[in-house]
């Protein structure tokens, strides 16, 4: 992809045998959950648990003839997750998971304040006054938008009642 | 073909109201915005705006969304051109020859061939949608759900056999999409299924929350590891050279023709505008006297991407309101909103509902003049807009991604199923898994084994029914040589298969 070369953190050969494995295990799931229904046939043709079986059973197959084929290939220099690009994808998603987490509790407009304030101003190293902007317009943005454009009002926490809002 | 007419003139009182001219002016800007940013594809962007109309009238939702589709796919095509970035995977053809074309100062030309030949596919599907409506609507209802059973498999099998890519892995693409749908309520027995005792898995999965996850999320991701600075050819288009472009266009008629009927093929027979570009740019090169310069900055080689691409798209309607089969990851998210709106897709929609099928077809032929207009009049705005570095607008887009999948049903569960499934978007993009049978596969789960189990009903469990009379036999059959060739294929020369992909 580009000509500085990356320490390989996770080649692709490994990620691929470990994603597929992942899929057959979620296969594996799906089976045990299918067999806790009737999965043959009844009075009214294929039961509840009919289907999902066999989706699972052929994703067990599936996914297990990719790990075989991917694990006979040769490893070759493909790099799922480099060095640096790496990093920059963690700092990506762990200020998103954090947001995740808190929006059932302050809601969406201080989470997404606080959010925008990390990721772009922190993270995104963008100047701090430019950073700050954004962390507040954007949240206005959104409350005239959801409010009254869409009528689908969003969460608002504790906001709210500090503001006299419904 | 005469009903078809008279049938369309009602559409056109129902589209020309002056509220659904201002759907389709802000769907085509939406689309455009969803088109050339990164991480808002057309399929994410369509299920972001979805649980936003789940109170509107059923009608006016359709217009709002697919004006957005034509949008997106226009739009795509403005940053494949000026920044060598495909804005959507249905524009990576348009950069072959987009690209090379803007760099040696013809920019304004690419542009305005781009678009003029997306609004010429655009046109040539939606007039084969109202010509082959009656025919196509008068076919399907000879189907019982057996024929539908087939149909489904056909669409699954298709996928595997020209969806390009390993035949294996989408395989476990259809099988995940078909695990996921099965989770929550069984709609026959109302047992639960696949639960594993987690309250918020009876309402089942949200096909919106996994396709905001999978093209908006698992996108971001992507791109957040190798953030390209953008910086386009040109930012601005001048109204003289638009004009000589536009009168030299027509010489590529041919081309145009060919393209829009390999467009539409591949829109109504399952493929998307992503394989009909690809296969349409490929007869070009191969059939055209213009050949041997594509990809070198060849006016005739984005002519050819761009029709294809548009005429796919928007005949893909077809299908997805007369059978229910969507033939593209956009048109699978509009057909899971048809179903969440209480509509019911198939031949008996165009009788009870001329209302929305024929506003709708009417619409297509205003939004998509519409999104030609605008994406011209808007190329600066967009040049200017990718400019922002990815570091401000990447948050903002995870944000916006984030609201979506709430508006869907309101569930914090739901945000982590977001993340889960953008992960595993991640995951599937970067090691070539295909992500469109996923969805399809998804939205089509509860029909495909809704049809199945009273195709058994029908026959009292004979599998043989699928064979018992010529019409299904056909439709079966040609699933199973779908299946059988690239699995063979694969199965006779294991590496050489794979050496070839990128």
């Amino acid at each position: 992809m580009s000509d500085v070369p990356q320490r390989p953190v996770l080649p692709r050969k490994q990620a691929e045998i470990a994603f597929a494995l992942l899929l057959a295990l979620v296969g594996g799931a799906v089976i045990a959950g299918a067999r806790e229904m009737d999965t043959g046939w009844g009075g009214s043709g294929p039961e509840a648990g009919y289907f999902p079986l066999r989706i699972g059973i052929v994703l067990v197959v599936a996914s297990l003839a990719v790990l075989v084929r991917e694990a006979l290939r040769p490893a070759g220099d493909g790099v799922l997750i480099a060095g640096i690009g790496g990093g920059r994808l963690a700092l990506f998603v762990l200020p998103l998971v954090a947001l995740v987490a808190v929006v059932p509790w302050l809601g969406f407009y201080i989470a997404a304040f606080a959010y925008l304030l990390v990721a772009v101003g922190l993270v995104g190293r963008v100047r701090w006054g430019r950073a700050l902007a954004i962390a507040l317009g954007t949240p206005l943005v959104l409350f005239v938008a959801f409010e009254y454009a869409f009528r689908a009002p969003l969460p608002k926490g504790p906001l709210g009642p500090l503001l006299g809002l419904p | 073909m005469i009903e078809n007419v008279a049938a369309l003139a009602h559409g056109f009182a129902v589209a020309l109201t002056a509220k659904h001219i201002l759907f389709m002016v802000a769907g085509v800007c939406f689309g455009l915005v969803v088109g050339v940013l990164p991480g808002l594809g057309a399929p994410n962007g369509v299920g972001l705006l979805l649980p936003l109309t789940f109170t509107m009238e059923p009608v006016s939702a359709i217009i709002l969304l697919t004006s957005m589709y034509w949008g997106a796919l226009i739009g795509g095509s403005t940053t494949s051109i000026l920044f060598n970035i495909p804005g959507e995977p249905s524009s990576v053809a348009t950069t072959f020859d987009g690209y090379p074309m803007a760099k040696s100062g013809e920019a304004t030309k690419a542009l305005t061939f781009a678009f003029l030949s997306s609004g010429f596919g655009a046109l040539f599907g939606v007039v084969v949608v109202t010509l082959l409506a009656g025919w196509v609507t008068r076919f399907a209802l000879l189907f019982s759900p057996v024929e539908y059973f087939a149909v489904f498999v056909l669409a699954f099998a298709s996928f595997i056999a020209f969806g390009g890519g390993s035949p294996l892995k989408s395989v476990v693409s259809i099988a995940l999409g078909l695990a996921l749908a099965s989770v929550g309520m069984d709609t026959i027995s109302g047992s639960m299924r696949l639960t594993y005792d987690v309250p918020d898995l009876i309402r089942g999965i949200s096909f919106l929350v996994v396709v905001i996850g999978l093209f908006g999320l698992g996108e971001l991701f992507e791109t957040m590891q190798n953030p390209a600075a953008a910086k386009p050819v040109a930012t601005r288009l001048d109204l003289a050279g638009v004009v000589r472009a536009a009168l030299e266009w027509p010489r590529y008629g041919v081309a145009l023709l060919r393209s829009a009927v390999i467009g539409c093929w591949m829109g109504i027979a399952p493929g998307g505008p992503t394989a009909a570009s690809f296969m349409s740019y490929g007869i070009g090169k191969r059939f055209s006297r213009n050949g041997p310069r594509f990809g070198k900055g060849e006016p005739e080689g984005l002519v050819c991407a761009e029709t294809a691409d548009q005429s796919a798209g928007s005949s893909a309607m077809l299908p997805m309101l007369a059978l229910g089969l969507p033939s593209s990851a956009t048109a699978a998210v509009l057909l899971g909103g048809l179903m969440i709106w209480g509509i019911t897709p198939g031949p008996t929609l165009f009788s009870e509902r001329p209302d929305f099928v024929w506003g709708l077809i009417a619409s297509m032929y205003l939004s998509n003049i519409v999104a030609v207009v605008l994406a011209l009049a808007t190329v600066p705005l967009f040049a200017r807009m990718l400019q922002v570095p990815f570091t401000i607008t990447g948050p903002i887009i995870a944000l916006v991604c984030v609201i979506g999948a709430w508006t869907v049903a309101g569930a914090p569960f739901d945000l982590w199923l977001l993340l889960l499934f953008g992960a595993v978007g991640w995951l599937m993009k970067a090691l070539d898994y295909p992500i469109a049978p996923l969805v399809l596969a998804m939205v089509l789960g509860d029909r495909t084994e809704d049809a199945f189990r009273q195709s058994m009903l029908l026959s009292g469990g004979k599998l043989s029914v699928f064979f018992a009379s010529p019409l299904p036999a056909t439709i079966t059959g040609l699933a199973l040589l779908c299946l059988v060739v690239p699995l063979a294929g694969m199965a006779l020369k294991p590496r050489t298969a794979r050496s070839a992909a990128p």
